[in-house]
């Protein structure tokens, strides 16, 4: 696996000090040097020296990172990991020790648009229990292109978060479109795999500039990050569901009923750590009268990865499963109603955590709790 | 390893807890020491149980194989570093917080618990474990008491030696014996705990440690002040000390590491300010308001350009971020940063750190000092490129310069990090080859077949000093 002078380079910055590795969620999972970011630096720096030959066992250490970056809030050394591990599995993704599971994935993708490789047409069946069409008829392009995401058009369980953005919208006047069955994966799992995303890029900035709307939201953070810091700038500003949700409340176009109820607050790496984004959010719960948030003890840019990133789910159900239980284990020491974040994949793994543990403490999206104080309903 | 010795261990750690694939034994190879890395080990055990070690020492001592006892492998002397073909003995998976007694204000461990989150449980108690080596996030505390470690902390409050009532240790040969207890005074035989507490994991595994507690301080306050010369400075840390006022850190950054903070981090620091001192005071509320206050008038009455005294626990915050963005700072400007240490009576501060940018010129080499000034242990960094192994030929010839500077003024070559690989050579030069061959007796006496961590402390016989 070799890397280029600059990348190896970059990997020299790793002083081996170790203080990556008490924050990094897979060595808390596995308990063993070679699952750390510090262990993964040097296996990757001694296959580039030629000392460690490329194999099955090498390829699953690199993508067991899920690419959440905990790692690079303490490391002293600024060693961009996120750069090196792209750079390390682009070189595995090429050749034959890519996991037969993100092989299967890419195929799916390309052939379906989706990431379940089922009809893209599903993508439209959120929408049908909704009280009014939510896509514009007329000419007018549209102030906001909703871009849906894969987890939130296709898992049924998920289905709340987009309709619950669809009512938000239409509540604040705002008038909205999707891509409809033309929406295909935001790329994220082919970069997460370090596997070519032209293609897949290609379609969506065709459709969205085809819109005609100049502003982009994504309630999904993987797609939200994806499109800012991959997808080419095509005069489309970039929003995600909790930046544009926070801007209309500061707008006064949202108003809530009294609420009560106590929640804690999940992170996003793809929302928090890797786009920054903290306080809209926070502002949100904050402009709801009645919720009160408790922070976890790992938050903002410490906040623990729920174990959904990375295609890890594809990879390694059971190292997924045991990073998801320690992210619900930190939220039950609170005392609080519900977990709120405002990504799908998180939301979805952490409620799969709850079902295991046989915990009440269900996690919902952000979207989900603006709607239901919005409407006054009961709290579940 | 051949096939039998590895079905050997196997059979006492369990297949799970035998690690033989390339990329394990590459994570093995290393700790946070900088030198070249090229020796792979045989196989890495993970022991649960005291059981286990020693009947993985046992069996070394019957097949001739060496042991690496290893914490969490954040060593920075290469103490952890294998020898081809030797057994890793990785104990970080044994670490449980067996006690805290709050009767008797001591705690068991067993070696792999973090020191961190050993000291977050205490404090939960309204309890102190003071020694805070700057690795705490990451070491385990029998690393800690293999090193000897120190910390910020150190003037105030000791080191790990201070705090080890007694340990439970499997010796070289397999037999496992207790030293101390929980006593606060016990002197029945030989004081084997004090032999065993920085004994680089060459006399013993620890596996498991009674440690002494103190209550926590009431209250602390911090402050920084900024010197035009490190004189000053160094004449600071003297007379805060000859006032009888005993801060909790006393830390010091030169010139060059103030620099390069203020590079990286932007924090408006006066960048020709030829030192800064970060100072902690803790105890009783009444009276450490009054201190703060009079180690304020010293700086001033030292010559101290800019003092400032944090007056909530955020400003606090942000003025330990200096001394926190030192080594990042540091660790930015070349690929590869060396921290070294060296140790000097405290009125020998200012003279050393002199010495240490003249010899670094000399070499043309980069070296930022910062460290505890008030123990006189200091961390000269040198910032270097590993691969250019002409530079790093002029990096050890400066370090010899500067380890013969330290011990001419009556230093020693190690406060906290060891001796391990890195100062091997030098060991016979500070201690005298008398000493040094009681150390050998001793570890002979105790390894008779050498299998326990060997080529660490000691130059193989017949290398010549």
């Amino acid at each position: 696996m070799k890397l280029t002078q600059k990348d190896y380079d970059e990997i020299m910055n790793c002083l081996r000090c170790g203080f990556c590795i008490p924050s990094c969620p897979t060595y808390a999972a596995l308990g063993t040097e070679r699952a750390s970011p510090r262990g993964r630096m040097f296996l990757i720096r001694a296959a580039h020296e030629g000392r460690l030959p490329l194999s099955p066992n090498l390829a699953l250490q690199i993508y067991q990172c899920l690419d959440c970056r905990t790692c690079m809030v303490t490391c002293p050394g600024g060693v961009r990991t996120d750069q090196l591990f792209a750079k390390a599995k682009q070189a595995i993704a090429g050749g034959e020790f890519l996991p037969a599971s993100l092989r299967e994935l890419d195929e799916r993708i390309h052939e379906s648009g989706n990431i379940s490789g089922e009809e893209n047409e599903n993508r439209l069946l959120w929408r049908q229990n909704l009280e009014s069409p939510s896509e514009q008829k007329d000419d007018v392009a549209p102030d906001v292109l909703f871009f849906v995401g894969c987890v939130a058009s296709l898992y049924p369980m998920a289905y709340a978060v987009p309709q619950s953005l669809a009512e938000i919208m239409k509540a604040a006047g705002l008038r909205f479109d999707t891509l409809g069955a033309e929406e295909w994966c935001c790329g994220y799992p082919l970069l997460a795999a370090g596997l070519p995303v032209d293609e897949v890029l290609e379609r969506n900035v065709a459709r969205v500039k085809a819109s005609g709307a100049k502003k982009l939201v994504a309630a999904c953070p993987s797609c939200f990050h994806t499109w800012k810091e991959f997808y080419p700038d095509i005069g489309v500003e970039v929003l995600h569901a909790t930046e544009l949700v926070a801007e209309l409340i500061r707008e006064g176009a949202i108003s809530f009923k009294e609420m009560n109820k106590k929640v804690t607050y999940h992170d996003p790496c793809d929302l928090g750590r890797k786009a920054d984004v903290y306080e809209a959010p926070r502002q949100i719960l904050e402009a709801i009268p009645g919720v009160e948030l408790m922070e976890m003890e790992s938050n903002h840019a410490n906040s623990l990865c729920c174990g959904g990133g990375g295609n890890i789910e594809s990879l390694d159900q059971t190292l997924s499963w045991t990073m998801a239980d320690n992210r619900l284990t930190q939220a039950q020491s609170l005392e609080v109603d519900a977990i709120v974040s405002s990504c799908q994949q998180c939301e979805r793994t952490l409620n799969a955590a709850a079902r295991r543990q046989k915990s009440r403490l269900k996690t919902l999206d952000i979207v989900q709790l603006v709607r239901m104080a919005m409407n006054g309903a009961t709290p579940t | 390893m051949d096939d039998s010795q590895l079905s050997r261990l196997a059979h006492i750690v369990g297949e799970d807890r035998l690690l033989t694939s390339p990329e394990d034994l590459f994570c093995y190879s290393y700790d946070s020491t900088q030198m070249p890395l090229h020796d792979l080990p045989g196989a890495v055990v993970v022991p649960l149980s005291t059981e286990e070690v020693a009947a993985t020492m046992r069996l070394a001592n019957e097949l001739n194989f060496a042991v690496i006892p290893r914490g969490s492998g954040t060593g920075l002397t290469g103490g952890t570093i294998p020898l081809p073909d030797a057994v890793v003995m990785d104990l970080s998976r044994m670490n449980n917080i067996l006690e805290i007694d709050e009767e008797n204000l001591t705690a068991a461990v067993e070696p792999g618990v973090i020191t961190d989150k050993f000291q977050a449980e205490v404090e939960k108690k309204g309890l102190l474990y003071p020694p805070d080596p700057a690795s705490s996030s990451i070491s385990s505390l029998g690393g800690n008491v293999a090193e000897n470690a120190g910390g910020l902390r150190g003037l105030k409050y000791g080191v790990t030696e201070d705090y080890v009532l007694g340990l439970e240790v499997v010796l070289p040969t397999g037999e496992v014996i207790t030293t101390g207890g929980k006593c606060v005074k016990d002197v029945a035989g030989y004081n084997l705990t004090g032999l065993l507490v920085g004994s680089e994991g060459t006399l013993g595994v620890v596996t498991k440690i009674f440690l002494k507690l103190i209550p926590q301080p009431e209250a602390k306050k911090t402050m920084v002040a900024y010197f035009p010369e490190i004189d000053d400075a160094a004449s600071a840390v003297s007379s805060i000390i000859a006032a009888k006022v005993i801060p909790s850190a006393l830390e010091i950054m030169d010139q060059t590491t103030i620099r390069y903070v203020e590079k990286f981090k932007n924090l408006g620091l006066p960048t020709d300010a030829g030192a800064m001192l970060l100072i902690e005071v803790d105890g009783p509320g009444a009276s450490i308001a009054d201190e703060i206050s009079q180690v304020s008038e010293i700086c001033r009455s030292q010559g101290a350009g800019e003092v400032t005294v944090a007056r909530s626990d955020e400003e606090a915050v942000k003025l330990r971020e200096a001394r926190k963005g030192a080594l990042p700072a540091l660790a930015r400007v070349r690929p590869t940063i060396i921290m070294e240490e060296i140790s000097v009576p405290r009125d020998k501060l200012a003279t050393i750190v002199k010495e240490i940018g003249d010899i670094a010129r000399r070499h043309d080499l980069e070296v930022a000092v910062f460290g505890h000034a008030g123990d006189g242990n200091l961390h000269p960094n040198y910032m270097v490129d590993e691969r250019d192994e002409e530079e790093m030929k002029r990096m050890e010839a400066s370090l010899m310069e500067i380890f013969e500077a330290t011990l001419a003024l009556g230093g020693s070559i190690t406060g906290e990090h060891g001796i391990g690989i890195k100062r091997k050579h030098l060991l016979p030069r500070k201690a005298g080859e008398a000493a040094v061959a009681t150390m050998r007796a001793i570890k002979k006496a105790l390894d008779p077949n050498n299998v326990l961590n060997p080529g660490k402390i000691f130059l193989e016989e017949g290398v010549p000093t």
